[in-house]
């Protein structure tokens, strides 16, 4: 056979290996639909950051992201770590107060529990906002209680639009025949936006069975939800599907679920797009998929609409910037060590509405 | 005139009185020198440290795991473990909220949360007493009990609607400068030194907590003192509940466990002062004190997250090993 023909043929079995598997998922936006308005930065501004959990990299990376804003911008920007707890959270703010943080941002911090530490910063005039939380514009806005207070805006992903990508995946994936088991976590807006896109996009599957939502919490992640997921399978053994809300649970429930020797009869979907799970995609272990946000954008907007609440501008709407989203799976993984990132650049085009070059 | 050799031995008393200030100092509150040398190098480290609002701060988020590590030292003092207090606290954070959402005032809330820390505290006495179940484990299994009734009250939710204003009002606000759970704190610590030390029942706590088979044979009825002393640790862990309920204005599922290290090293490192030996309330409090005020600086001089427990874990290790040598050293 000739190097032509060889090529030919070469090429044609890459072509049927791609058609065969799953859409190559598409990232959504496609190009830049961020914001267009110019908002001057100030030039010092001294920002507190303060994470979920800061051994948790989903919390630690939108936070990176700001810091590289804020480097290109002169400021002053400290993460802090939440401890995964209110109190350490509090605790938190009201050092960033005590420091003399003009700005506060919360990442995966629920402003609802941290009620001491953001009446601390209103009473010094601190503007306190947050990201990832889910519970701002694109998705459904979440008001504070009566008398409580909340933050300015909150940064993330159109969470039902990234959970109806993620039903599309399952359903070709599996041609319109998962047998899914949903987990959830109601602590976290967040997860019920997500998993109100996902159940609404797998309506559209007649031939999917949809369990019922096996609720855990968070901090059931380490102790309990492996074998609470493994327990499932056995009783349940017509399901081929997980749905996991957020990688580091996903992170618990892989490894047992391959120990338990259920690895080739379940394939598991989470979310956040953490280096260990897309270690799992790409090795082939239990996880296929992960539904992922562009963290460093989340930065970047985050830094925008700091921008734009200290001008005293109106906010961009909708108050997530359209950040950028995408299902990862193994045709469509960044490179090893990397997180995933939006195939556009945002960041000339931010820098430019705050400088004005 | 006075008497020269009134003056050769207060001469030669001197030194003598100043070294024995200098011991006492280094015996029973090196925990304060080291909090207060702290405070000094924070100070040289940043001008936010020594500030009213910074140092006001500091004090209002230590209301919580103080009351927590009051209801660790008052069983620990009776010769025994609570380890439901994370559980306990979390589960009753929870009642309170869930309470509210329903409509129920601080007049009912507030009483039901009290109510059901000391139910909780005496059934962890009665297993402990009566059924004769190592605390360790009695605890340990009335604690992951409580975290299920907090999984299914909640329904894995935050609840942060209807918290009644006055738990809020007592949480956020405050009086003279300071924090009201402060104030309220700084109360309970009061009558608490009170109790232990000045009262009868106190020292049957501390003679039942040295030897319980001494103590009983001398006439003191350990069993209900025990269960006392746990009824007493719901109690104060409930006051704790209230106070986080009004300082995060919401009650999360997961809540609680994460306060139970804290509390016990706050409450091991404060048998290394004020008592060396013994548990006791200002001892705790200096140590509380001094975790806060290394977390405190720490975050103001924005060190990377993992220098906290290790400086945490440091203190703790670097005190309880220097008590038990000054213990040592003081036995010869």
């Amino acid at each position: 056979m000739s190097m032509k023909w060889k090529a030919v043929l070469a090429g044609a079995v890459l072509a049927a290996a791609i058609g065969a598997g799953p859409a190559l998922a598409d990232q959504v936006p496609t190009q830049y639909a961020g914001p267009t308005e110019p908002a001057k930065a100030p030039e010092k501004l001294k920002v507190t950051a303060i994470t979920c959990l800061s051994i948790l990299h989903g919390c630690v990376s939108p936070t990176v992201g700001l810091q590289n804003a804020g480097k290109e911008l002169g400021w002053d920007v400290t993460v802090v770590d939440g401890g995964g707890n209110p109190r350490q959270q509090n605790s938190a703010i009201l050092d960033a107060v005590s420091a003399g943080a003009n700005v506060v941002v919360l990442v995966a911090v629920d402003p609802a529990a941290v009620q001491l530490g953001l009446k601390a910063a209103k009473d010094a005039n601190v503007l306190v906002v947050s990201g990832s939380n889910g519970i701002d514009s694109p998705n459904p806005v979440v008001k504070p209680a009566d008398g409580a207070l909340g933050v300015a805006f909150d940064v993330g992903p159109n969470y039902a639009a990234l959970g109806n990508s993620a039903a599309e995946w399952i359903i070709k994936d599996s041609d319109g025949k998962a047998n899914i088991a949903i987990f959830s976590d109601k602590e976290f807006p967040s997860v019920l936006a997500f998993e109100a896109g996902l159940l609404e996009g797998l309506k559209k599957c007649t031939g999917c069975v949809v369990s019922p939502q096996q609720y855990f919490t968070g901090n059931q992640v380490g102790a309990t939800l492996a074998q609470m997921t493994v327990g499932y399978l056995r009783a349940n053994p017509d399901t081929n599907y997980i749905f996991t809300p957020f990688d580091p649970a996903a992170g618990t429930q892989v490894p047992a679920i391959a120990q338990a020797g259920l690895a080739d009869k379940v394939k598991l979907i989470s979310v956040l797009g953490d280096q260990q799970n897309l270690d799992f995609i790409r090795k082939g272990m239990v996880q296929v998929a992960d539904a992922a946000y562009d963290n460093e954008y989340m930065g970047w907007a985050i830094a925008d609409q700091i921008i734009r609440a200290l001008n005293k501008q109106p906010l961009i709407e909708p108050h997530g910037e359209n950040l950028p989203f995408t299902v990862l799976d193994k045709t469509n993984l960044p490179a090893e060590g990397s997180d995933w990132v939006a195939n556009f650049d945002y960041k000339s085009k931010f820098l430019e509405l705050w400088k004005g070059k | 005139m006075s008497n020269p050799d009134d003056t050769v031995l207060r001469s030669a008393g001197a030194p003598a009185a100043s070294r024995s200030f200098i011991r006492v100092v280094f015996e029973k509150y090196a925990t304060l020198l080291l909090l207060v040398l702290l405070a000094i190098g924070f100070n040289f480290a940043t001008d936010r440290f020594l500030t009213t609002q910074n140092l006001t701060n500091l004090l209002v988020v230590q209301a919580v795991i103080s009351c927590v590590a009051f209801a660790a030292i008052i069983p620990l003092i009776a010769g025994e473990f609570d380890l439901s207090l994370g559980n306990m606290i979390g589960f009753l954070a929870m009642l309170g909220a869930v309470l509210g959402q329903a409509g129920y005032g601080a007049a009912i809330v507030v009483p039901a949360m009290i109510f059901a820390g000391i139910v909780a505290g005496v059934i962890n006495g009665l297993l402990t007493v009566k059924f004769e179940i190592s605390s360790f484990i009695a605890t340990l299994g009335t604690g992951i009990l409580l975290s299920g009734f907090t999984f299914a009250l909640s329904s894995g939710q935050v609840i942060f609607s209807g918290v009644p204003p006055i738990i809020t009002y007592i949480g956020q606000e405050r009086f003279l400068g300071l924090g009201i759970t402060v104030w309220l704190t700084i109360i309970i610590a009061l009558v608490l030194l009170y109790f232990t030390e000045h009262t009868p029942l106190g020292r049957k706590l501390y003679a039942t907590g040295g030897s319980e088979r001494v103590a009983f044979l001398a006439g003191i009825r350990t069993g209900r003192l025990k269960i006392l002393a746990f009824a007493l640790s719901g109690l104060l862990v409930a006051i704790g509940a209230i106070f986080d309920l009004g300082q995060s204005g919401a009650a999360n599922p997961g809540f609680g466990p994460d306060l139970l290290l804290p509390a016990y090293a706050a409450a091991f490192l404060g048998v290394t002062s004020y008592r060396p030996g013994y548990y006791n309330i200002p001892g705790t409090i200096i140590a509380i004190l001094l975790l806060a005020v290394g977390f405190n600086g720490l975050n103001l001089l924005g060190a990377p997250f993992w220098v906290q427990p290790i400086f945490n874990g440091a203190v703790l290790i670097i005190a309880v090993v220097t008590a038990r040598a000054e213990a040592r050293h003081i036995k010869k």
